[in-house]
């Protein structure tokens, strides 16, 4: 029960949740006023030493950074905006939490309770009174609308239950203005009795982890497949403990990627659509994969098309998830277990420690070798590949060079990404983000300002586009504003490139609506390519900015910007027409799928 | 030795299906009998598919690209002449009659092709045997007894769906079995010499059509390739078996993937 006598007293609705915050010790609430949310803020303003507040300059770029300070803790923060266009600007970057299995507590405003209804100032009326919860209810675990100070009580340690257990995602809370200012009799939880209290990490059977290590033994070609599941449950030393006993080769999926170091021997990288080809072969060729944390995206597996990323069947699945929705959404399992990746991993050390379990598999092993080597021998010339326009792998090699082994690298979405995913390695685990569900633009832009509240002494970059940088420009006079020296890398081709690639090898070549250029007649494609200088809006905001046209400029550059702690944009114009290496497929039907481009061809 | 019967009806001689072996295996003696066998193998598939209907027309300008003319003619005068086949409305027809003992003699010499893998040369019927036993070990299939113990042929189940592979000597008469495989929602694999026999020309054309390329395949394990689109999920384990038996690939022609590209069936994620 949350109400003990001894604690009831008289509160305002925004009091509820400024102390409540307190109690659960949260550092900054991100957001934006507005009318409908300057009565919330009036209840931090003696709390600043505590709670600090922090704006950018969008509502977007507030949940992106919410989300990524989650991704990086474990601690959902509060996301308050006001009413209208606030939480309409809001629902992109909690769709973006709320698809990679992120949180944050997004608290709007609305019209004050006697004016549901009437369409008074930005109230959603005309089907269902005061209804934003309509809007945002697809993409967050739970949407409160609290009409009463008792209700905010209510709903806060609910909330943050939500939040941090089970399967993490974004959760709603609707708070009429009125309702921040009028007192009300109630007391504020304590969060102890709540999410704190829940022991959610649950494992599976002995019988079960018997017949895992059974199924994983009496395999000839094992593997493990790490998902973003492995970040979410914070598995990854638990991760690195089995596979070494197992001597069981790990892959990764997107979100999955730093979940083992990269340069880990047993480590393959990532499979999927832009992933690396000894990862991809091995799937093609395992018997058996214990799966931790994946769904099984169309990125992630070819479309589901057999023989480009997997052939399941004949491959085998132990799934292992903590939400049974994922386990046989998209293949059909050998076994399926809902669990903790966590608990589920120490159950199998415990069992394969106790058993004397170590695996063999030196055939395996040793067909794996080969797949690595063909992939090393196309790598390798473009660690030193002098070409210019930029070669974006070069670009990406020399980062790694210069920047420390556990810096935070938030990449962004577009081709900035895939090149991320396959270029870039990730050496300390979980060290590399990314939008890979939603995969909204913007988010590792705005993200690596999260990271930096995070972690204020990580060298935190994130690698976008000229396109996802355009969309959220701001983030660098929001880290002027608050000291969080961030560096944000721009793979510039005046396009927005992943698009402009589907239209030139899906569409034959027909680009329109995707470059960046000067609009000089009534044809498509045929501008001037354009873009502002972002070196210089970098300077004009506070920050720094260097553009670079030269590979030999690219370490130099990355290593000043992180030694000079000062937020600073590097502007790095890259080869256009460069395509990434398809390694397995992506397939946007009726068109279809095309064959890698690295690797045999692979349609069985 | 030729022994012949009586006359027939329309003037070929007739023939005791029990000599027919001999009198086809006589008649090769001087003539190419891999031509000889792949055409008689298609017409048998043709007469098991649909007796009493003349061969298609595009079944029969299949052999002749496969073959050629002369060579295709001379087994269709032989077999006239031998009274296994008939003219009727201006194509050939088996009589039911020699379909056995044809059939069986199409396997037998099917059956004794050699293969090559790991230095080592041995017999297809060997390959296929292996491949059975690896797909009912591995894959959990069943195998399904042949009624006339086809050799050449392995019949299996897997996820209730029905699966055959069958030794061939060309893969001109897969196109014939395409639909029925379909409406049966069964899975047919050729194995035969398909990169020798200017599948160019006949196949590519075929995978217009969803029942071929969705339930037919080609394997080739004398040139190590293959031709497989299909949606059979058994077929993995071909590959598989290929690899934990023989260490050996398939690859897949470029002309293939090319020719699904012109189709439409599939991308190259370049600008060509």
């Amino acid at each position: 029960m949350i109400y003990s006598p001894d604690k009831i007293g008289k509160y305002k609705g925004a009091d509820v949740v400024a102390e409540y915050m307190l109690k659960e010790k949260i550092p900054y609430m991100i957001g934006y006023a507005g009318h409908g949310a300057i009565g919330l803020l009036d209840s931090f303003y003696d709390k600043q030493d505590k709670i600090k507040i922090v704006w950018p300059r969008i509502e977007t770029a507030a949940g992106f950074m919410a989300d990524a300070y989650f991704r990086i803790t474990k601690q959902p923060l509060p996301v308050y905006v006001s009413t209208g266009p606030g939480p309409a600007l809001s629902i992109c970057a909690v769709a973006n939490a709320f698809y990679d299995s992120s949180a944050f507590l997004q608290i709007t405003g609305q019209a004050t309770t006697d004016q549901f209804d009437t369409g008074a100032l930005q109230e959603q009326y005309r089907y269902h009174q005061a209804d934003f919860g309509s809007s945002i209810r697809s993409y967050v675990k739970q949407s409160y609308q609290a009409t009463t100070v008792k209700q905010i009580s209510a709903f806060l340690p609910k909330a943050f239950k939500l939040m941090k257990t089970g399967r993490p995602g974004p959760v709603h809370l609707e708070v009429p203005y009125d309702i921040y200012q009028v007192e009300g009799e109630t007391a504020v939880p304590d969060p102890e009795g709540w999410a704190d209290a829940i022991n959610w990490r649950t494992g599976t059977e002995d019988a079960v982890v018997a017949k895992i290590l059974k199924k994983l033994k009496e395999a000839k070609r094992p593997l493990i497949l790490a998902g973003g599941g492995v970040h979410v449950s914070e598995a990854r030393d638990e991760l690195k403990t089995f596979a070494e006993l197992a001597n069981i080769p790990v892959y990764t999926s997107l979100m999955g990627k730093g979940a083992m170091a990269d340069s880990h021997p047993l480590h393959l990288g990532v499979q999927g659509c832009w992933g690396h080809y000894p990862a991809i072969e091995a799937c093609r060729n395992a018997d058996v994969i214990l799966v931790l944390g994946c769904r099984f995206s169309d990125l992630h597996t070819g479309s589901w098309n057999p023989g480009f990323a997997y052939n399941i069947p004949a491959t085998k699945l132990i799934q292992v998830d903590i939400d049974a929705a994922e386990i046989a959404r998209n293949y059909p399992v050998d076994m399926g277990v809902v669990g903790d990746i966590r608990t589920v991993l120490n159950q199998l050390i415990s069992k394969a420690q106790a058993d004397g379990y170590m695996g063999d598999y030196a055939d395996w092993h040793g067909e794996i070798a080969g797949f690595r080597k063909e992939w090393d021998d196309f790598v390798t010339p473009f660690e030193t590949c002098d070409e210019t326009p930029i070669d974006p792998r070069r670009l990406i090699f020399d980062i790694r060079k210069v920047a420390p082994k556990d810096a935070i690298m938030f990449s962004d979405v577009g081709n900035n990404q895939p090149w991320i995913e396959q270029y870039w390695s990730s050496e300390t685990p979980g060290t590399h983000f990314t939008a890979g569900g939603f995969a909204a633009m913007g988010f590792g832009v705005c993200g690596v300002l999260g990271a930096k509240l995070a972690r204020p002494d990580a060298t935190c970059i994130n690698v976008c586009g000229d396109g996802g940088f355009l969309m959220m420009p701001h983030a660098v006079a929001t880290a002027v504003q608050y000291n969080l020296p961030a560096v944000w890398i721009i793979m510039n081709n005046y396009c927005i490139g992943a698009i402009r690639d589907l239209q030139r090898f899906y569409f034959g070549g027909r680009q329109i609506g995707t470059n960046f250029e000067k609009y000089e007649g009534t044809k498509y494609h045929d501008g001037e390519l354009w873009n502002p200088d972002f070196a210089a809006m970098a300077k004009t905001m506070g920050g720094e900015g260097v553009r670079i046209e030269k590979p030999g400029d690219i370490a130099p550059a990355v290593e000043q910007a992180i030694k000079s702690q000062k937020p600073t944009v590097i502007d790095v114009i890259i080869n256009r027409d460069t395509p990434l290496p398809l390694t397995t497929t992506w397939q946007m039907p009726p068109i279809p799928p095309a064959l890698p481009t690295f690797g045999n061809i692979k349609i069985r | 030795m030729q022994r012949r019967g009586a006359a027939s009806g329309n003037g070929a001689p007739l023939l005791h299906n029990m000599d027919i072996k001999e009198t086809i295996t006589s008649a090769w003696s001087d003539r190419d009998l891999y031509t000889g066998l792949s055409i008689l193998e298609a017409m048998c598939v043709w007469s098991s598919e649909c007796p009493g209907e003349a061969l298609p027309e595009q079944m029969h300008d299949d052999m002749v690209k496969m073959f050629g003319l002369d060579a295709v003619q001379g087994e269709r005068d032989l077999l006239l002449s031998t009274g296994v086949i008939t003219l009727k409305n201006g194509g050939t027809v088996m009589d039911s009659k020699f379909y056995k003992p044809l059939s069986s003699l199409v396997n037998e010499k099917a059956l004794c092709m050699q293969v090559f893998f790991n230095g080592i040369r041995f017999p297809i019927g060997e390959f296929m045997s292996g491949l059975g036993e690896y797909l009912v070990r591995e894959a959990g299939a069943t195998k399904q007894e042949q009624p006339c113990n086809d050799n050449c042929r392995l019949s299996l189940t897997w996820e209730d769906k029905a699966y055959e592979f069958r030794i061939a000597f060309s893969p001109v008469w897969l196109p014939a079995i395409a639909d029925r495989a379909a409406e049966n929602n069964m899975f047919v694999a050729a194995l035969c010499p398909f990169a020798a026999l200017q599948w160019e020309k006949t196949m590519i054309s075929y995978y217009e059509y969803p029942s071929f390329r969705n339930h037919t395949a080609c394997y080739d394990p004398w040139n190590n390739c293959k031709l497989n689109i299909s949606k059979g999920g058994l077929f993995t384990y071909f590959d598989w078996y290929l690899r934990d038996a023989y260490g050996s690939k398939f690859s897949i022609p470029g002309t293939f993937s090319q020719a699904l590209f012109d189709m439409g069936l599939l991308r190259y994620n370049d600008e060509r």
